[in-house]
């Protein structure tokens, strides 16, 4: 009689771990999209009766190239002037992005700029961040990476959305891609941070009331970040781990699609396999270090943590095992005994990644476009299959670290010229 | 006392009465140069013992170099002289004392200088014949194949081979000698032989022209589409057919099974059930009993019942041994239906269809018109079941118009067994007994049909709406963005 193998099984449970994952995220694109429908309705044109001051922070390590446009988008912000200050901590830096600030310090009175060396300095984006937070003075902190390019009413959004609401701890923004159009890999990162905000951030926003802080363009309360201790000079990934502890506190996070920031995305390959494994790295430190203590955190941010786990333990996995499976079938080393119609299934799994990718692009201005259709189909088959690789370098580093006791050090994503 | 002696006596007289009328076994002895002609390797000598089963014989052979048994002992010699040689004088006064002999091709103006006759031609191989006649019969012959030519001055001629003009005697009888200038079983020299032996040997079977229609073929891989639309075509004719099925194939080094062709199973139940004797194929590997009846098991835990074995490229001559282990009714590439112990041999003998070449159910028929002139002739014919439903029903109706009948293997006495089945002809009746577990899907596998077959229609739903989604969007350009930048 028919003889099921080992191949067999691990072909349907991969299939069933990879399918449980992408029918939520069905689930995540209808939110998204439902969500997207609801902030139509935001009001756009309401006036902010008393504007609150507010501290910009810009962490700041060898940025000559960017720094300068950064501060100059701030200080052009749809804000009184008088509300709110912009503080540069210039982080070590060894090329002229003191030089920079230093002429940018004449043309913007509300510009200050926090020099910091070892051995206070150089201990990554937190630690200037931390630094940054001692000297500010605002109600708000709103943070922006020094790469960022944020629209006039970027901040004056943020500002409006927390104002209104006590139990938001934090508003967080959109971000784009600045340089898009350079190269594939650019166009990639521009599909994969659109389908990122509508179809994760939007959509959690809507169905949990979640919202994961990017690092960037964002705005939380002075108050509950000195609560919580700012943020943690040890994680990789500072945004998320900020992010539990500020739900771990009663509050709330909000995505609001109308503050837009543009940043500039990794061009080569090597600069994103190196940002996306810090940062695949970091989350799953993040992982680890909740997924312990899973019941003393509230059930939405709980859910959350066993979601990103299962996607970066599980899912990841169990599409290796297929994607192994495929090629040794292909190769014909194995025969698969157990069938269906797995091309068909293969088919509308492909559609489906389309047409979900695609709806997060029609939500933006000349992005639901043919070249992007093309570019989405072609991505299904090289860059989400580089995630893989990157996933499993970030499970190896991590793995390495913890039986070396090496420290993990935050490194800077490399910048390119404008 | 007395009584004891009586009933003792008469199974004495019933015992030599029973020896005195029963028929005794014939004894043939073949008497060989070398079992292949110089030069090729089709093993003519091992063939011949083979089809001499046809005729219930006793089979003796020698080599021509060895030492002769007593030739007295047998009822008919055949010497096969595939070699041009010189006879030793031992051997020629041996092999004069046999009661009938058979010549074949070469060294016989030895033998008859030896006898003191002088009255045979040896003229040599020659070529160029395009036809055998025979009782009346004519049997298409290759030009480019020999016939060793003697000429008798005064001889019975049974069979005659022409070219364009003239006719030349290729079978003659002289008192006890049979010669033939060729025997051959891959030509009509082989049919012509097959059918004189009956006489020869005066054995009396009863004439009859049966064709035996097989589809083969039929595997994991076969669709049901095709074999369904193949087999109207058969059943339009009225008449009986058979299907080969291999239950499992290997490719690539792996095993599929029929299985994994739902469809094609359904169908091959269809056909189980409506009175199609099934016969079962089973593709050669090591351990070939083994394979035999683990796929025998197979086909009856699906409910098919097969009745007769077929080979498919089996590499070594003693085939017949690992499929009678468990069928009586074997089909193989033989010309006549043979028998081994309690194993019938049915002969595959009228070739393969080769789709390649357009000509080939002419052929076919040719070849069936050829073995018209043997006596009990069973035309069993391979198709394809990829051949054109036109040319089947060509093929069945030249058929009928040769006059033949189709063999029903339902009909045979066929008997299948392993430890846990048994299939026989009981009266007419497939009888099956069977300890085989039907066929069931694991657990797994149903599960996962389950999960994939909902699967596909969430996803018919999702993207479908998806792509409504999409068309909502870009019609009535909705985007956020564009609204922020109006401002």
């Amino acid at each position: 009689m028919k003889v099921l193998t080992f191949w067999d099984y691990a072909f349907v449970i991969s299939m069933v771990m990879t399918w449980s994952v992408l029918l939520y995220h069905i689930l995540l694109t209808y939110f998204g999209y439902r969500y997207f429908l609801i902030s139509l309705g935001f009001e756009e044109d309401e006036e902010i009766k008393e504007y609150p001051f507010i501290s910009v922070l810009v962490p700041a390590h060898n940025e000559e190239k960017v720094i300068g446009n950064t501060v100059d988008a701030i200080a052009r912000s749809y804000y009184p002037r008088d509300k709110f200050e912009i503080i540069v901590i210039n982080d070590s830096s060894t090329d002229r992005t003191g030089e920079v600030l230093k002429e940018k310090q004449k043309l913007y009175p509300n510009l200050k700029v926090l020099e910091i060396k070892p051995p206070l300095g150089a201990k990554g984006k937190s630690n200037a961040l931390n630094q940054g937070l001692k000297i500010a003075k605002g109600d708000y902190i709103v943070v922006y990476d020094a790469d960022n390019t944020p629209e006039r009413k970027a901040i004056y959004n943020l500002v409006r959305f927390i104002i209104k609401d006590d139990n938001l701890g934090a508003v967080v923004g959109k971000f784009r891609t600045r340089n898009k159009d350079k190269n594939l890999l650019t166009r990639f990162i521009n599909i994969e941070t659109l389908s990122f905000q509508w179809l994760i951030q939007a959509s959690r926003n809507y169905f949990l009331g979640l919202t994961t802080i990017p690092g960037t363009n964002f705005i939380i309360r002075k108050d509950l970040l000195e609560k919580i201790g700012g943020w943690n000079i040890h994680s990789l990934t500072e945004d998320t781990e900020l992010t539990i502890r500020i739900y771990k506190e009663g509050y709330r996070i909000k995505w609001i699609p109308q503050a837009v920031t543009w940043e500039q995305e990794p061009e080569r390959l090597k600069v994103w396999i190196k940002q996306r494994t810090r940062w695949a790295r970091g989350n799953i430190s993040v992982i680890a270090q909740y997924l312990k203590n899973i019941f003393s955190l509230r059930s939405k941010i709980a859910f959350d943590i066993i979601y990103f786990s299962y996607i970066y333990l599980v899912a990841f996995t169990a599409i290796l095992i297929s994607d192994i499976i495929f090629g040794l079938g292909l190769l014909k080393v194995i025969k698969l005994n157990v069938g269906g119609p797995l091309f068909t299934i293969w088919i509308l799994a492909y559609l489906l990644f389309i047409t979900e990718t695609f709806i997060s692009l029609s939500l933006e201005r000349g992005e639901g476009n043919l070249q992007n259709l093309l570019i989405i189909s072609i991505m299904y088959f090289t860059y989400c299959q580089l995630w893989l690789y990157v996933v499993i370098r970030a499970i190896y580093f991590t793995l390495k670290d913890r039986i070396t006791g090496k420290t993990v050090k935050w490194y800077k994503t490399e910048r390119s010229s404008e | 006392m007395m009584c004891k002696f009586k009933i003792i006596f008469i199974f004495l007289i019933l015992f030599i009465l029973t020896l005195s009328f029963a028929e005794e076994t014939k004894r043939v002895l073949v008497i060989y140069d070398s079992f292949s002609r110089i030069g090729e390797d089709y093993p003519i000598e091992k063939e011949l013992e083979e089809y001499l089963s046809h005729y219930g014989v006793y089979v003796g052979s020698v080599n021509s170099e060895d030492v002769l048994p007593d030739v007295t002992q047998y009822d008919l010699v055949i010497y096969l002289g595939f070699q041009e040689k010189i006879l030793k004088k031992e051997f020629l006064k041996e092999i004069s004392k046999s009661k009938k002999i058979v010549w074949i091709e070469e060294n016989i103006d030895q033998f008859a200088k030896y006898i003191g006759c002088n009255e045979f031609r040896d003229v040599g191989k020659r070529y160029g014949f395009i036809e055998v006649n025979y009782k009346g019969y004519k049997l298409s012959f290759d030009p480019q194949t020999f016939i060793h030519l003697v000429l008798p001055k005064k001889a019975n001629v049974l069979s005659y081979v022409s070219d364009d003009l003239n006719k030349f005697p290729y079978v003659f009888q002289k008192d006890n000698l049979y010669y033939f200038g060729r025997l051959d079983f891959r030509d009509s020299s082989g049919i012509v032989f097959l059918d004189l032996l009956h006489d020869i040997l005066g054995v009396n079977h009863p004439s009859f022209k049966k064709a035996l229609l097989v589809f083969d073929g039929i595997d994991p891989f076969t669709s049901a589409d095709l074999l369904q639309e193949k087999l109207p075509a058969v059943c339009c004719q009225h008449v009986s057919y058979s299907i080969v099925v291999y239950p499992t194939v290997k490719k690539d080094g792996k095993l599929y099974y029929l299985s994994d062709n739902e469809k094609l199973l359904k169908v091959l139940l269809e056909i189980e059930n409506s009175n199609i004797g099934i016969i079962q194929g089973s593709y050669y590997e090591k351990n070939y009993d083994s394979k035999i009846n683990s796929d025998l098991n197979i086909l009856a835990s699906y409910g098919i019942y097969p009745i007769a074995f077929k080979f498919y490229d089996v590499p070594y001559k003693e085939r017949y041994i690992d499929p009678s282990k468990f069928f009586n009714i074997i089909l193989d590439n033989d010309i006549i239906a043979t028998k081994r112990l309690y194993t019938l041999i049915y002969p595959i003998n009228a070739g393969i269809y080769n789709p390649k070449d357009p000509k080939n159910v002419n052929l076919i028929l040719r070849k069936a018109k050829d073995f018209l002139v043997l006596r009990d002739a069973i035309l069993g014919i391979s198709i394809p079941i990829y051949l054109d439903k036109e040319d089947i029903e060509r093929l069945i109706l030249g058929l009928k118009d040769l006059g033949y009948d189709f063999l029903d293997l339902l009909k045979e006495p066929y008997h299948v067994e392993n430890d846990k089945l048994i299939i026989m002809n009981k009266n007419g009746n497939k009888v099956v007994v069977s300890n085989v577990l039907p066929y069931s899907k694991s657990r797994l596998e149903r599960f996962f049909e389950k999960f994939v077959g909902y699967l596909r229609i969430i996803l018919i739903f999702v993207v479908t709406s998806f792509i409504i989604i999409i068309l909502y969007l870009v019609n009535f350009k909705i985007r956020l963005y564009e609204r922020g930048k109006k401002q």
